[in-house]
């Protein structure tokens, strides 16, 4: 069995969505890829970024709420972590996030260079930074996916939020030039902090949202939002998704790939 | 320095699980011997479908390959965990976090509330002379037998706010500085109140995500402005970082 994201080849649907697993470096000093068919490290912007003040994460029924802000220590922090990315047996497609077109484009660039990494998801979605939801209009959409374009060569994710009726958005990011996309980013919410919510509270959600748009597109779609179990996995391709993307779950189960990996190889 | 353990997954039996004062008591059995530093945590799988997070417990005792934590109910996840029998099988996973410093000749060990919990392992893997300072509410707190564990390690003074047991106020009215260290577990308030020139390390308690460093979620911010995480830079601080 095999999975293809636009040539990238997966040895499994089952994809550690950027976040909780940060840069990697943490999570791969203890736990192994399996289960796994692809890592998507933290998001890296140009600079560092020191994120949002504490408190930051917050539970609720069946899902989590977080405000990270996108902290990470910038490009040329991540870029230190050649080594680690070319020693893992999956590969590794980077989650960039930029302020300004000018970033988003000098982001393409160095990665571009870089061998060992497989795509850029472009995370246009980051609900907990001030100014940055691209997502919030078709247009900045579009030109963002497409400064990307023009510099990156090898396969684009676009990473969009939930809305209702997402279409417009979707196909604004099909006509930057996108490849593939990855629906949906966390869905905004508050409890006594703002931020995210992920977990299995979001999947009826973004089942009908991807219920509703799957026919209408033709490249290939990661999904994510809630899954925890290998019947999660399957209510998403059984939408014709081509993979998922794991989040939340590493907090509940840090080798959770690997236990949704051992029901699912018998269930496809 | 001793070395220790890489955290790992661990299914283990629950062999006790019972009320202690206002405290739950629970040891469970490993399946192998680890090394484990005072301070270090464990993240408890809850197993309810509505809950996403681990909670995390720091080391009450470990004794050969028994485990325990001593913990205070406090919402659905900890009540979850009151209710689990004997013979329950619990997804724990650590050691985590960097543990106390175990230095210090002549040391007290400031306990507020349930944070009287990390100390006794700690005043187990101290060298030099423990003193225990224990402070709540009131004295049906604490459990007799409890307490006369801490007493064997170490000398023990308690202060409750109701005079109902030991001195009458707060714990950190009674710390003086005639300790080479001060080790303190308890509420943030606890921690304000400690007014002292001597060396302190303080325990942090906070809701934690991934528990080894990577998620950013458990962040505390240090009197420098900077954002330190409780699970991986912590969670022991020097009190003057935080506060």
């Amino acid at each position: 069995m095999s999975w293809d994201l636009c040539g990238i080849k997966l040895r499994t649907p089952l994809v550690a969505g950027s976040g909780p697993l940060g840069w990697g470096k943490e999570f791969f000093e203890i736990f192994p890829t399996r289960g796994l068919g692809l890592f998507i490290p933290k998001t890296v912007t140009l600079n560092r970024k020191i994120g949002n003040p504490p408190p930051r994460i917050e539970e609720t029924v069946g899902g989590l709420i977080n405000s990270i802000g996108l902290e990470n220590d910038g490009l040329c922090e991540w870029l230190k972590l050649e080594p680690l990315y070319r020693s893992l047996d999956i590969p590794v497609m980077s989650s960039i996030a930029g302020s300004t077109l000018e970033e988003i484009r000098k982001l393409g660039e160095v990665i571009n260079e870089l061998d060992y990494i497989a795509g850029i998801e472009l995370n246009l979605s980051c609900p907990n930074v001030k100014g940055e939801n691209w997502s919030n209009s078709p247009d900045s959409i579009f030109e963002a996916t497409s400064t990307l374009r023009k510099v990156y060569k090898r396969p684009i994710f676009v990473k969009l939020a939930p809305k209702d009726n997402p279409l417009p958005y979707i196909m604004s990011a099909v006509e930057g030039g996108a490849d593939g996309l990855t629906l949906f980013n966390t869905f905004p919410a508050c409890k006594t902090i703002n931020g995210g919510l992920s977990g299995p509270a979001i999947k009826p959600i973004y089942i009908r949202l991807l219920g509703e748009i799957r026919d209408r597109i033709n490249i290939p779609i990661m999904a994510s939002g809630g899954v925890f179990s290998a019947s999660d996995v399957l209510d998403y391709m059984n939408l014709g998704i081509n993979a998922v993307q794991i989040g939340t779950a590493f907090f509940k189960d840090p080798n959770i790939a690997e236990i949704i990996w051992r029901e699912l190889k018998n269930l496809l | 320095m001793e070395r220790l353990s890489t955290p790992r997954i661990y299914n283990c039996e629950i062999l006790e699980n019972r009320p202690v004062g206002g405290l739950f008591l629970l040891t469970l059995a490993l399946d192998e011997v680890i090394t484990a530093r005072a301070g270090q945590f464990f993240l408890i799988r809850i197993d309810r479908e509505d809950i996403v997070l681990r909670r995390a417990f720091s080391i009450f005792d470990m004794e050969e390959n028994r485990l325990s934590f001593l913990y205070r109910v406090v919402g659905k996840g900890t009540a979850w965990l009151s209710d689990r029998k004997v013979g329950y099988t619990l997804n724990i996973f650590g050691p985590l976090g960097n543990g106390f410093s175990l230095t210090g000749d002549r040391c007290l060990l400031v306990g507020g509330g349930s944070g009287i919990a990390p100390l006794y392992y700690l005043g187990k893997s101290l060298k030099g002379e423990v003193n225990f300072l224990f402070g709540a509410q009131t004295g049906s707190f604490f459990d007799k037998d409890l307490l006369s564990r801490y007493a064997e390690i170490g000398k023990l003074e308690i202060v409750t706010e109701d005079s109902s047991l030991g001195k009458r106020g707060l714990v950190t009215q009674y710390i003086d500085d005639n300790y080479a260290r001060i080790y303190a577990c308890g509420p943030a308030e606890m921690f304000k109140n400690i007014k002292t020139d001597i060396p302190v390390e303080i325990s942090l308690e906070t809701r934690i995500a991934c528990g080894f460093g990577a998620c950013r979620g458990c962040v505390v911010k240090t009197t420098k402005g900077e954002y330190k995480r409780v699970c991986k830079d912590g969670p022991v601080f020097d009190l003057r970082e935080i506060f």
